[in-house]
């Protein structure tokens, strides 16, 4: 990642693959963690979908680490 | 090998777009053609054959002539696995059954449901066919659902019919390359051989060296098999006649397990350096119970990523197409037949394209992962 010159094109469409799975990965972390909140509503019969709402975000928070961590990895 | 994903996606939406336009203008000549009462009747008629063929297509199906089409439904049962492989017409090849039932096992011929319109009256149960699930039928008639759980379907689907084809096209390309390798030592590549070898030398050097390092070797064979099984499979899906036509790679089943693959040969090949950043990763301890489950789910989502990924892209193919062609039966007018074979044309140009692409995808991420498993510490 330091001198980006010297990468041969090969690499440049090697670094867009793994970039564009990034989104996926995002989307499935998201959604593991929804659904998983969203069955734990369902066991406890909950009125108000309360943990289903906290894993979305925490769901949103760990695919942002996750994401952060991948562009930065040398 | 400019094209990116983003790229592919991008002109897919471009075409949808594009086409809709177009069946808006040809919508509007075709009103005003209806004012005309010399065009009328060819119109009329040209409406009356229109709707014949679909008609017809739908009896294929099991269906009745009379019903509206529903392009949606046609669609969907086009892309779904099915029971019976449809050839041409009214032609269909019944494949058979095999239920595991907790009486015993059953096998018999799709064709006993005669295109789900009967009832078959089996050893242990009797079977229904309720959209291409496989049911069991009670005493008075209705579906009984307790029993049709304790049914569990091994049926040789047109899905599995399609990859055995394509495993038998690979069976047989690949050991006439490898005795020809054999053969020919030293000497310069013929034949098949010459139209392979820059594949397989592209997945080593392209896809395997960069990515896992000099360890490479180790797993040419499951790179190389991935690689080409996605990819035969994605081709032998765009024919739309006999041998093909079955959305083998969009089907998430088939993905899930390929994903599944990728997951267990990454992990086990994980070294101390890959499970120490995923127990131990570089945090203060009191951070532990979160960062762990943070980093288990990292390992879960990257297989799951690529399942989806290649499910999504093959089936959105495959119902371009299929959509393309439906606006024909929609209209009712031969006229949008040009401009939607045309597209189908280009799509299928495409296609082509996005069959290497996610074949090369699913291959340089399963690389990737392998890769990040086994690279040592520096």
């Amino acid at each position: 990642m330091e001198n980006p010159k010297e990468e041969n094109p090969g690499k440049k469409i090697n670094n867009a693959i793994k970039y564009s799975a990034i989104g996926f990965q995002m989307f499935a972390t998201i959604a593991l963690l929804t659904f998983i909140g969203y069955k734990i509503d369902q066991h406890r019969q909950s009125k108000t979908n309360l943990i289903t709402a906290m894993f979305a975000l925490a769901g949103v928070g760990i695919a942002l680490y996750q994401a952060i961590r991948q562009v930065t990895r040398k | 090998m400019d094209c990116n994903q983003v790229f592919v996606s991008k002109v897919k939406r471009l075409i949808v777009v594009f086409t809709l336009l177009i069946a808006f203008f040809s919508l509007k000549v075709d009103a005003f053609a209806q004012v005309d009462s010399t065009v009328v009747p060819v119109d009329s008629a040209v409406a009356k054959t229109a709707e014949a063929a679909s008609g017809e297509h739908a009896q294929a199906h099991g269906e009745h002539g009379e019903e509206k089409f529903e392009p949606t439904k046609v669609i969907m049962e086009h892309i779904a696995d099915s029971h019976v492989w449809h050839i041409v017409g009214h032609y269909s090849v019944p494949l058979p059954i095999i239920l595991y039932t907790d009486k015993g096992i059953e096998m018999f011929s799709s064709a006993q449901f005669h295109h789900g319109e009967h009832d078959y009256a089996g050893q242990y149960y009797t079977y229904r066919l309720d959209d291409e699930k496989i049911k069991v039928v009670g005493a008075d008639g209705n579906i009984d659902v307790v029993s049709s759980k304790k049914v569990y379907d091994f049926s040789i689907t047109k899905n599995v019919a399609a990859m055995w084809i394509s495993v038998i096209l690979l069976l047989i390309i690949f050991t006439g390359v490898a005795s020809s390798y054999k053969k020919r030592v030293g000497k310069a590549p013929k034949g098949l051989q010459s139209l392979l070898e820059p594949i397989i030398v592209f997945v080593r050097d392209d896809i395997a060296k960069p990515n896992i390092g000099h360890k490479y070797g180790k797993f040419m064979p499951l790179l190389l098999t991935i690689f080409f099984f996605i990819w035969i499979n994605n081709l032998m899906g765009l024919i739309p006649i006999f041998p093909g036509g079955a959305n083998v790679t969009g089907n998430i089943f088939l993905t899930f397990v390929l994903a599944f693959v990728t997951l267990i040969v990454t992990n086990l090949n994980g070294n101390k350096y890959y499970w120490k950043h995923i127990l131990t990763p570089d945090v203060p301890w009191w951070l532990y119970p979160i960062m762990i489950p943070v980093e288990l789910i990292g390992v879960i989502s990257k297989p799951f990523a690529l399942m989806i990924r290649l499910y999504a892209n093959i089936s959105a193919g495959h119902i371009i197409v299929l959509s393309l062609l439906a606006l024909i039966f929609i209209f009712k007018s031969i006229a949008i037949a040009p401009i939607s074979v045309a597209f189908v044309l280009f799509m299928d140009v495409l296609e082509l394209l996005v069959a290497f692409l996610q074949a090369f995808i699913f291959t340089m991420l399963t690389a990737l992962f392998i890769g990040t498993a086994v690279e040592e510490h520096h």
